[in-house]
């Protein structure tokens, strides 16, 4: 699980929804009904939805390339067949993730079209390169915790393909987890390179990670709305908190340091100080301009447009039909 | 019959390891999601393979998985040439795997009968999964092998190109008889004969 | 249970060159590789061998 940091643009109604059909519909989602695809729904809230699950799908399919550049790399046997399951299942979320999508009417072809020309984003994070196992070992581990925490909270949105799928995503990610952080715990318990290692990676990974759960309340887009139609589910600072509640513990417990002496928590309100992230390198990134945007898609390009040819020999009438494999 | 044993051992799953590897280079760059999934399924099944015949030459002394995996250099590996190829475009992938996977489908059915036991039992344990192989590679050459002219002519330069590396992969061992008469493999040369031939049931 | 090579290609538009007249491309069973052997192996063992003493 990748999804997370999914950025919203400024928020308004663009033409009279009927105001009937809107109130029925927010009095379903107060209720706690899920909404369907063949439901009404407001244009607003399909193109937010749409929006969100698509940015979610390319934070699968971009957010396998960091890691899964280290497939060929990984140390041993136990290692290799981890990560190698485990970027799979990535890959598979995606998948779900357009379907999802696609019950809002947008096509697979044109999600991603559009990601590779570069309309739709994806998770910032995956724009920093992985230079060490290390790195590797923090996106298996500590990314895919924060992606849990957007995760778990969009799952009791009001989309039920969106839910659904979320539901089936989540319940693969505990082994995700489990391994990133065996895998940490190694690097933790070895020997000094290794523990450097890890150290050296939590130092450039620290403020990308900071990142990750998008602009601070303080000057991010209001989003009464998309609360209100539980298409988001939480503040940007409430997730950054609870991930540090979470994994702060964890990450000291193992002996490493967090580059930020700020860091702390205020046990008066319970909430986490820290420095403040530089929200300008997260607009420079995210509108592409961080180490490796143009990396990212220019893989993305290349896959597709090396595979053209078998997407159009596959739909060709003279190919032979072949009973589906499931 | 150690070393005849072991150097059929190590050359199936040298095979298994190095074409896993070679699968496992699609995640993330195959034609469309489905087959990224596909090659790393198989990538996966392929090196579990490999580690399961590590495992058993490890009972016969020689050292760990690991060790044997990742510490050997090239001239100590016992992989047919055709496996360590660079995966190229999808057509020679897609050449390969279908000519490699049918090979090893008939292989590990020979080896079913095998005297010596932890193979023939291994052979029955990863059944499903070869099929699974045979029926990925099957589908999608009859499919891309008929679709349009860019995808005809991209699977015929790479199956031509291929057939002398494929052929590398019936190359006979020094052991042939002593494995043959032993009971424990039926040979290269039925394994490439059988290969060849058109089924006749 | 698996369907050979001939009866595979048969259903395609592919044409199978004779077998028979195939130079087989031998070496890799006695350890002599083609020059993309040791890449691939260095690439893969790259964290493995760079702290032996190390578990991962």
């Amino acid at each position: 699980m990748y999804g997370g940091g999914t950025t919203f643009e400024g928020i308004k109604a663009e033409k009279k929804d009927d105001p009937v059909k809107l109130a029925e519909f927010e009095a379903r989602i107060e209720r706690g009904e899920k909404i369907e695809p063949t439901d009404w729904m407001p244009a607003l809230y399909r193109k937010q939805l749409i929006r969100m699950i698509e940015q979610h799908a390319h934070s699968e399919i971009i957010g396998a390339l960091p890691e899964g550049t280290w497939i060929t790399r990984a140390p041993g046997f136990k290692r290799k067949m981890a990560l190698m399951a485990k970027v799979q299942d990535e890959v598979g979320h995606a998948q779900l993730l357009y379907s999802a999508a696609e019950t809002l009417g947008k096509s697979r072809e044109e999600m991603i079209d559009d990601l590779i020309n570069g309309k739709s984003k994806y998770s910032n994070i995956f724009n920093y390169p992985t230079f060490t196992w290390a790195d590797c070992c923090f996106i298996s581990w500590l990314v895919d915790a924060g992606a849990i925490v957007n995760q778990l909270a969009n799952a009791k949105g009001s989309y039920g393909p969106y839910c659904r799928a979320l539901d089936r995503i989540c319940a693969e990610e505990s082994f995700h987890l489990k391994y990133g952080h065996h895998c940490v715990i190694y690097l933790a318990a070895g020997t000094e390179i290794q523990r450097q290692m890890f150290q050296d990676a939590l130092n450039r990974w620290w403020p990308p990670m900071m990142h990750f759960f998008g602009p601070s309340d303080k000057i991010s887009v209001h989003s009464d709305t998309l609360m209100k139609w539980k298409v988001k589910m939480g503040s940007n600072d409430d997730m950054r908190n609870q991930f540090l509640d979470m994994y702060v513990p964890k990450i000291r417990e193992l002996g490493f340091v967090i580059p930020d002496p700020k860091l702390n928590k205020n046990e008066e309100t319970g909430r986490w100080e820290y420095t403040e992230p530089d929200w300008e390198e997260f607009k420079r990134v995210i509108n592409g301009d961080g180490p490796c945007n143009k990396e990212r898609l220019a893989v993305r390009r290349t896959a597709e447009e090396r595979g053209r040819w078998v997407r159009e020999a596959l739909r060709s009438p003279k190919t032979v039909y072949q009973m589906p494999l499931a | 019959m150690s070393d005849a044993l072991k150097e059929l051992i190590y050359k199936i799953a040298d095979d298994q390891f190095i074409l896993g590897h070679r699968n496992s280079e699609w995640t993330g760059f195959g034609p469309m999601l489905e087959e990224d999934i596909a090659f790393s399924s198989m990538a996966q099944d392929k090196i579990g393979h490999s580690f399961a015949l590590y495992t058993m030459l490890r009972e016969l002394g020689e050292q760990d998985p690991d060790t044997v995996a990742f510490t050997r250099n090239a001239n100590q590996f016992h992989n047919c040439i055709f496996v360590e190829l660079p995966n190229g475009e999808y057509d020679f992938s897609l050449v390969r795997h279908f000519l490699f996977d049918t090979a090893e489908a008939l292989r590990f059915e020979m080896l079913l009968n095998s005297s010596y036991e932890p193979l023939a039992l291994l052979a029955k344990k990863i059944r499903g999964e070869l099929r699974y192989h045979t029926i990925h590679a099957n589908t999608f050459l009859k499919k891309l092998g008929s679709g349009t002219e860019e995808s005809i002519s991209r699977l015929q330069k790479s199956l031509d190109y291929s057939l002398p590396y494929a052929m590398g992969m019936f190359e006979p061992s020094p052991y042939e008889s002593e494995l043959i008469s032993e009971g424990i493999f039926g040979g290269e040369e039925k394994l490439r004969e059988q290969w060849t031939k058109k089924l006749r049931k | 249970m698996d369907k050979k090579v001939e009866e595979i290609i048969k259903q395609t538009q592919l044409q199978l060159t004779d077998l028979k007249l195939q130079k087989p491309v031998f070496g890799g069973r006695s350890g002599k590789h083609s020059e993309h052997l040791q890449p691939l192996l260095d690439e893969m063992s790259e964290v493995f061998r760079s702290d032996p003493s190390a578990e991962w």
